[in-house]
């Protein structure tokens, strides 16, 4: 039976994938700010972010008139309540694609050096993860979504390293003490974006399957 | 706290002619909770309600097999005296039924019947607590020799449950208690309803979804005559394991 309310949480899903679209723009820009040395780009993004905030609240208001008019059950109350969840983490990665962008016109300024390797392939593993997210949504599918979750453990271990190797730049006089502690910074955000990523596929996994795998170990 | 069995369908199945309305159920019960039976029409979930105090025996050519077990007592067997089966469990329709007595003369009746009490101020003071029990005392005190049909339909459902009540029943069978009462007498009901299972078994039998999901601690879904599922409450209504059940519950049939 077609029901009005599939109609919705289309339209739901839809305005779901629209920010999420939106974030994986902003992280592109804020990264690529910061590599191209490109302080409009940087700008770009800090003006973005009320968009963000805007579909925040969209989704946010939608979401409690589902509630209170369809009274949903089963999948559609899982699927509701955990886009209320992702919509949150959501707008947590674009406050942080901006605070990126922010960082990225300081770094700028400082005497130029080589972007650490591992930077760029952190923000390659994020675009990744977020298409994942988009697939994984689409599809409702546990399966997709714990992968996800799998590959924020790398982004957490190049994280490590990409500190370490920072250190060691600014120690070696490669990197003003000041580029480095923003270039730090930056990292650690990108490595909370992933994060919040992974939330995002353990949300899509408790839609799937109605059972929660955060805070489990293994 | 661990749950007790009150009532178990082991292998139960219900024929009108040999037309199988219930098949196979297998179904545990538990004291002091309160479950729901949920489904479309004409999936057996009231031909289950009324086997659990024969209600069904009324109907011509009505025949059981298998065993329907209240406290590890089959009540299909022989020598099980009806009447006093149905003392033990009360059950409440989806019209407030009253009989054409008086407000008092309505609670009274099982008493009398039942012999159930000693003297005149025992018998007031049973029909007073049945009363309060289903929280009806404070608005009909002054008028306990009224009719009952004076009262809304909130107050006869309630007095009903209170007339089912008075004669301690273990168990209490509610046929869509709330279906023809408005959304605050319906309110008083479910809260009611709640209240009871301190001392009761209740079983209940609704269309109302929502219902199911707020007043009762498990919830079975029948279709077909057939049990689907039967879970907790918060299972069935936020991740339930058969794809029938969540069809059914998300409206996608029915």
């Amino acid at each position: 039976m077609e029901r009005k309310l599939d109609e919705e949480l289309q339209n739901l899903k839809k305005m779901m994938f629209e920010m999420i679209s939106l974030a994986n723009d902003l992280i592109e820009k804020s990264v690529n700010a910061l590599i191209h040395k490109n302080e409009k780009l940087a700008e770009e993004v800090e003006k973005k972010d009320e968009e963000m905030d805007n579909y925040e609240n969209e989704i946010d208001e939608f979401c409690l008139e589902l509630l209170a008019r369809y009274q949903p059950a089963a999948i559609d109350l899982r699927f509701i309540t955990s886009i209320m969840k992702i919509n949150n983490d959501v707008e947590r990665i674009g406050d942080l694609a901006t605070t990126i962008a922010h960082k990225a016109k300081i770094i700028i300024k400082e005497a130029p050096f080589d972007i650490p390797v591992n930077i760029l392939q952190i923000n390659k593993n994020i675009h990744q993860m977020l298409k994942d997210v988009t697939v994984s949504l689409t599809e409702i599918s546990a399966e997709k979504a714990m992968e996800i979750c799998r590959t924020d453990k790398s982004i957490d271990e190049m994280y490590v390293e990409t500190f370490r190797e920072i250190i060691d730049l600014v120690i070696k006089n490669k990197m003003t003490v000041k580029a480095g502690i923003e270039l730090v910074l930056t990292i650690k955000y990108l490595e909370r974006i992933a994060d919040h990523i992974t939330n995002i596929a353990e949300d899509i996994v408790y839609m799937a399957k109605g059972e929660s795998i955060k805070h489990k170990k293994g | 706290m661990e749950n007790n069995i009150r009532i178990e369908a082991r292998e139960f199945n219900a024929y009108y002619d040999k037309k199988c309305a219930l098949k196979d159920i297998n179904f545990k019960i538990f004291s002091n909770k309160i479950t729901a039976i949920i489904g479309p029409s004409g999936c057996g979930k009231s031909t289950f309600l009324r086997s659990l105090n024969r209600m069904n025996d009324l109907i011509e050519n009505f025949n059981v097999k298998g065993e329907l077990l209240i406290d590890n007592e089959n009540i299909y067997d022989k020598d099980v005296d009806v009447i006093f089966l149905r003392k033990r469990v009360g059950m409440v329709f989806q019209k407030p039924n009253p009989f054409p007595k008086s407000i008092f003369g309505n609670i009274a009746y099982g008493l009398r019947i039942h012999k159930m009490f000693k003297n005149y101020d025992d018998l007031y003071m049973k029909v007073e607590n049945s009363l309060k029990e289903a929280a009806l005392w404070d608005e009909v005190k002054d008028d306990l020799n009224k009719s009952a049909f004076d009262l809304s339909g909130g107050q006869q459902q309630r007095l009903c449950i209170a007339r089912a009540i008075v004669i301690n029943p273990e168990i209490i069978l509610m046929d869509e208690p709330t279906s023809s009462l408005d959304p605050t007498s319906t309110a008083k009901i479910e809260e009611l309803i709640r209240k009871l299972k301190e001392h009761y078994t209740i079983v209940i039998v609704t269309h109302n979804m929502q219902q199911a999901a707020r007043v009762s601690d498990y919830s079975a879904f029948f279709m077909q005559g057939e049990l689907i599922e039967y879970d907790e409450t918060t299972k069935i209504f936020t991740a339930p394991s058969n794809k029938l059940t969540e069809e059914y519950i998300t409206g996608r049939f029915g």
